[in-house]
């Protein structure tokens, strides 16, 4: 920098009068004076620089990695609280914030604070936070939630605190903590995200992305700027100094790296000890028999002349499509509580008329099927130790039924036990072996690494809870291969989201993390996994159409994904050499 | 430069508050992370009323210290009345530095440090007493952007010839001041008879803080270029408002030249008197409103021809360091100055050099290459020359 461009500095001794007063020619006492020198230096020094609230964290829940512990420490000790956590993906970016939260927490530093994540990963961080860390926050889609001006905890999508709604009470509020998921989505200063970012007012925030660089280094700019405006100066300053003109290399790396210092935090998974074994993944596919393929038909007619003829909820008839899948019994369950509930119902013979095709089932296929992979498991595991999981509670309790009939050892965990039941429930699978059912409830927060086989019976539409389904049992202190099964009878929607979109991301191979990024680029373009499939479903009017919708689908996934390889590899090569993960001590 | 800050680690505050509480003359009974103190009589501490309390050293978070007991952390209450009563205690003392304290270890010139020789023996040989003074000097820079800083700096320099003693600072802090090494009375007992007068005292001060500051000069040349840079964000953010500003006002003036012209033809095309009154009431609005309009574009045109040079200079002064230096603690160091003698070897071969030296800081003067009068320095460390010591230029 040039003089001209450099603030004025103006210099101030202070007259040593209280020294001069104190002097005298003889002596004084020292060790009166040794301890007015020491506790000056004491005073002046950083307070302890310790993650205190680490010893409370419960290793049973969250096993922390020292490249976490570091990130946590750097964030909030050397960056004064104000951090770009840029790790690679896959190596717990979130683990960090919990720390950081949890030692915030401790010291009290922590009235409000407000997360800020892409719509589909709201729930897993409250879960997250709740069963590894012990912090409750309010989440945006809870019933409970009354706005931003309500709570003082809270997780919410980016978008619902942009909206108009919101906006308002969401700017009006000055937080402790902010932290922002994904935060490559403000990249864009021209944006209603970014604006919101721009206007927030807080004291300490914590930005996570594992690419900063989205398309431009330009964005690298404008996020760190959000952060910590100023540390680059204006916008042509950095692009003078830090860009080459042809917009895709930096340059005066050395400087940069040293500004970047200050804020960002990125550790490579090539650095850390992270090692996951082996997953196997064994998908069984089943020819359902001729009553439940009579079903299955009448139930996807049903839904389908109910969503295009507008006398139905959406959420009600995508029920009925998982459920037929599921087993008859969850079927049963929702087509009974929609008879009763509703006497005025116009289409009652046609669900009368579903009933009696599920009470024609005899042999639930399923179920069947599922006693090969426990007998297999009873045979080569330790305790025969299975999960069997399940979206719903009646197919919980056919399975757990039909299991306990043929003499096998069984464990039922859902949602509707406390957390101390939880806790046993998951200590007496540990202690005596056998299959536990769960529904996905255990998603949250709770390991189980000593198992190591999984059954999808069936299998969500939202390739996140098949994520955390996995990440049950699949994760770091995961010393044995991993094998994960997935039932779906033929021909049916269960086979499609598996076969033809789920395998062809390669979902049950991903890293940890990476869904996240594929999904939330989806997110951004305006689409929910969900309800993709279910329009696709229901919109298909013969099965060529159907199959040529999923393998669009399919197309879009592997395109997003492809992009977030790209962008991926792009950070990793300009971030190369990048030394951002140790202190310059 | 001499960071003279501490961490605060639990076991750093337990070593200072056992022996404040002890200095002052307490009696204190440790019970594991419990202390059972006593106060006597005659002192008077702001923490408590009382002559007996409990103290609780940091163990767990829900740890709240009850009545009459306090939680000995670090950022805790406590702690922090600690260190602000033996702040005020006494910011002025006096000790010795001699020969002992380094025990036999040495601190080599750098020169010979450098170089491929040596020392196989070292002594030292004081010939007279000299009075220092080490200063503990706060300075702080302040700027309204984020960058606020403080630094704690030790410095020594020698009373009378106002030279920096670089060695000196760290030696004493390292000897005196931690609170994890308490020295023995025999170590600091001040037997030098010589003081200096208040003057001499106050004008060595005055230069501790002048050298500490210059010692922390990079770091504050950092700061303030980070300040510069938050403040040309702020003016670029202002020019790009500005330029907003300009391109909003064109089009409101367009906007009143064509509401203007309108007005006009009604003026032309009044059918009555009191409408062609309204029409000319109304054109003068918008011509005063035009003028405005007018007038404000070209000021801000103006500002812009010259490079909105008031709003950066308001900017960049708004933006400014300050710094300011205060001497927190001194003390008058008495020490021994005189010159040591190195035996230095290399295969075999070994010859004896004396360098000015004083105890504690190190050496404190230029040397001379024996043979080419060349002045050694790292870059030009002493070497084994034929005939004796030499340097590598004449080498």
């Amino acid at each position: 920098m040039d003089d001209e461009d450099l603030v004025d500095v103006e210099i101030a001794h202070e007259a040593p009068d209280d020294i001069s007063d104190a002097y005298t020619p003889e002596a004084s006492e020292f060790p009166f004076h040794r301890l007015t020198v020491v506790a000056n230096r004491l005073s002046a020094g950083q307070p302890d620089t310790e993650l205190r609230s680490l010893s409370s964290v419960d290793e049973e829940q969250v096993k922390l990695l020292e490249h976490q512990v570091d990130a946590a420490h750097r964030a909030l000790f050397e960056m004064d609280g104000k951090a770009l956590l840029a790790d690679e993906v896959g190596l717990g970016k979130t683990i960090e914030v919990g720390m950081i939260l949890k030692e915030m927490h401790y010291r009290e530093t922590d009235d409000s604070v407000l997360i800020l994540t892409p719509a589909q990963l709201a729930k897993q961080w409250q879960g997250e936070l709740r069963e590894k860390f012990g912090l409750d926050f309010v989440c945006n889609y809870d019933g409970e939630f009354q706005g931003f001006d309500a709570h003082d905890r809270i997780i919410s999508s980016i978008d619902t605190a942009k909206s108009d709604r919101y906006r308002h009470s969401v700017l009006s509020r000055n937080w402790d903590v902010l932290v922002l998921d994904e935060a490559h989505y403000v990249k864009n200063e021209d944006t209603d995200r970014y604006e919101l970012i721009d206007k927030l007012t807080y004291d300490y925030a914590f930005f996570l992305t594992a690419t900063p660089i989205q398309n431009e280094l330009t964005d690298l700019y404008n996020i760190v700027s959000l952060l910590r405006p100023g540390l680059f100066g204006s916008r042509e300053t950095f692009h003078h100094y830090f860009v080459d003109n042809g917009q895709d290399t930096l340059v005066n790396r050395n400087e940069l790296q040293q500004r970047l210092h200050q804020v960002m935090i990125r550790n490579r998974r090539a650095e850390t000890d992270i090692d996951f074994t082996n997953r196997e993944i064994d998908t069984r596919t089943f020819q359902p028999s001729n009553s439940e393929r009579e079903l299955y038909e009448a139930v996807t007619d049903y839904v389908r002349e109910a969503y295009s003829e507008d006398r139905g909820q959406k959420l009600v008839l995508m029920m009925l499509q998982k459920e037929v899948v599921s087993s008859p019994a969850a079927l049963k369950k929702t087509i009974r509580k929609q008879l009763d509930a509703n006497n005025e119902l116009t289409h009652r013979s046609e669900l009368e008329t579903i009933l009696e095709k599920i009470d024609a089932i005899e042999t639930v296929t399923k179920q069947e099927r599922l006693f090969d992979i426990v007998e297999e498991a009873r045979e080569h595991v330790e305790m025969g130790r299975v999960i069997v999981f399940t979206q719903f509670r009646a197919t919980q309790q056919q399975v757990l039924e039909s299991l306990q009939e043929q003499g096998y050892t069984t464990h039922a965990f859902h949602g509707g036990h406390s957390s101390q039941e939880k806790e046993n429930i998951v200590d007496r699978f540990r202690e005596e072996g056998g299959v536990l059912v769960s529904t996905d409830a255990m998603s949250e927060g709770r390991n189980l690494q000593f198992c190591n086989i999984m059954v999808n019976y069936d299998l969500p539409w939202n390739p996140m809870k098949v994520e955390q389904r996995i990440g049950r049992i699949h994760r770091i202190g995961q010393k044995r291969e991993v094998f994960v099964f997935n039932m779906a009878l033929e021909d049916t929607i269960e086979e499609y989201v598996l076969e033809r979109l789920y395998h062809k991301i390669d979902l049950f191979q991903q890293t940890v993390g990476e869904l996240s990024t594929i999904l939330t680029r989806l997110e951004d373009s305006g689409k929910g996994f969900e309800d993709e499939i279910f329009e696709r479903l229901v919109n298909a009017d013969s099965e060529a159409n159907l199959e040529n919708d999923f393998e669009a689908m399919a197309v879009d996934l592997e395109e997003q994904q492809e992009l977030s390889e790209k962008v991926e590899n792009f950070n990793s090569a300009v971030f190369e050499n990048f030394d951002l993960g140790a202190t310059d001590d | 430069m001499t960071d003279a800050t501490l961490p605060v680690t639990q076991s750093r505050l337990t070593a200072f508050a056992r022996e404040y509480l002890q200095t002052i003359g307490a009696s204190v009974h440790e019970d594991g992370p419990r202390w059972h103190v006593n106060l006597p009589d005659y002192v008077d501490v702001e923490f408590s009323n009382g002559s007996e309390f409990e103290v609780v050293l940091e163990t767990d978070s829900s740890e709240q210290g009850g009545q009459d007991e306090f939680v000995l952390a670090p950022e805790s209450e406590f702690a922090q009345q600690l260190l602000d009563e033996a702040i005020s205690i006494s910011p002025v003392g006096r000790l010795s530095v001699t020969d002992e304290l380094s025990g036999g270890e040495y601190q080599y010139p750098d020169w010979v440090v450098e170089s491929d020789l040596q020392v196989v023996d070292a002594s030292f040989m004081p010939y007279y007493d000299r009075e220092a003074v080490f200063a503990v000097v706060q300075i702080g820079v302040e700027t309204v952007s984020e960058y606020q800083t403080q630094f704690l700096e030790a410095v020594s320099i020698d009373a009378s010839s106002q030279e920096e003693l670089t060695g000196m600072a760290e030696t004493v802090l390292q000897s005196f001041y931690d609170p994890k090494n308490e020295p023995g009375d025999s170590d600091w007992e001040d037997n030098s008879t010589e003081s200096i007068g208040t003057e001499v005292f106050e004008a060595a001060v005055s230069e501790c803080q002048q050298t500490a500051l210059d010692n922390v000069r990079e770091a504050i040349a950092d700061i303030r270029e980070s300040a510069s840079r938050a403040a040309d964000a702020e003016f670029d953010e202002y020019r790009q408002l500005q330029n907003q500003q300009l391109s909003d006002l064109r089009d409101e003036i367009e906007s009143v030249t064509t509401r203007l012209q309108n007005v006009a033809d009604d003026v032309d095309t009044a059918s009555s008197h009191e409408d062609r009154v309204d029409a000319l009431q109304k054109r003068e609005e918008l011509q005063a409103k035009q003028e405005e309009l007018e007038k404000k574009r070209a000021d801000i045109l103006e500002s812009k021809q010259h490079g909105f040079e008031d709003k950066r200079r308001e900017i960049y002064q708004r933006h400014h360091l300050e710094v300011q230096t205060k001497p927190v603690a001194t003390t008058l160091v008495s020490y021994e100055r005189g010159e040591i003698e190195l035996r230095l070897a290399d295969c075999g071969r070994n010859e004896t050099m004396r360098a000015p030296y004083a105890a504690g800081a190190g050496y404190t003067d230029t040397v001379n290459c024996p043979s080419c009068q060349a002045k050694l320095s790292p870059d030009n460390p002493v070497k084994m020359g034929v005939t004796g010591l030499r340097c590598r230029k004449c080498l």
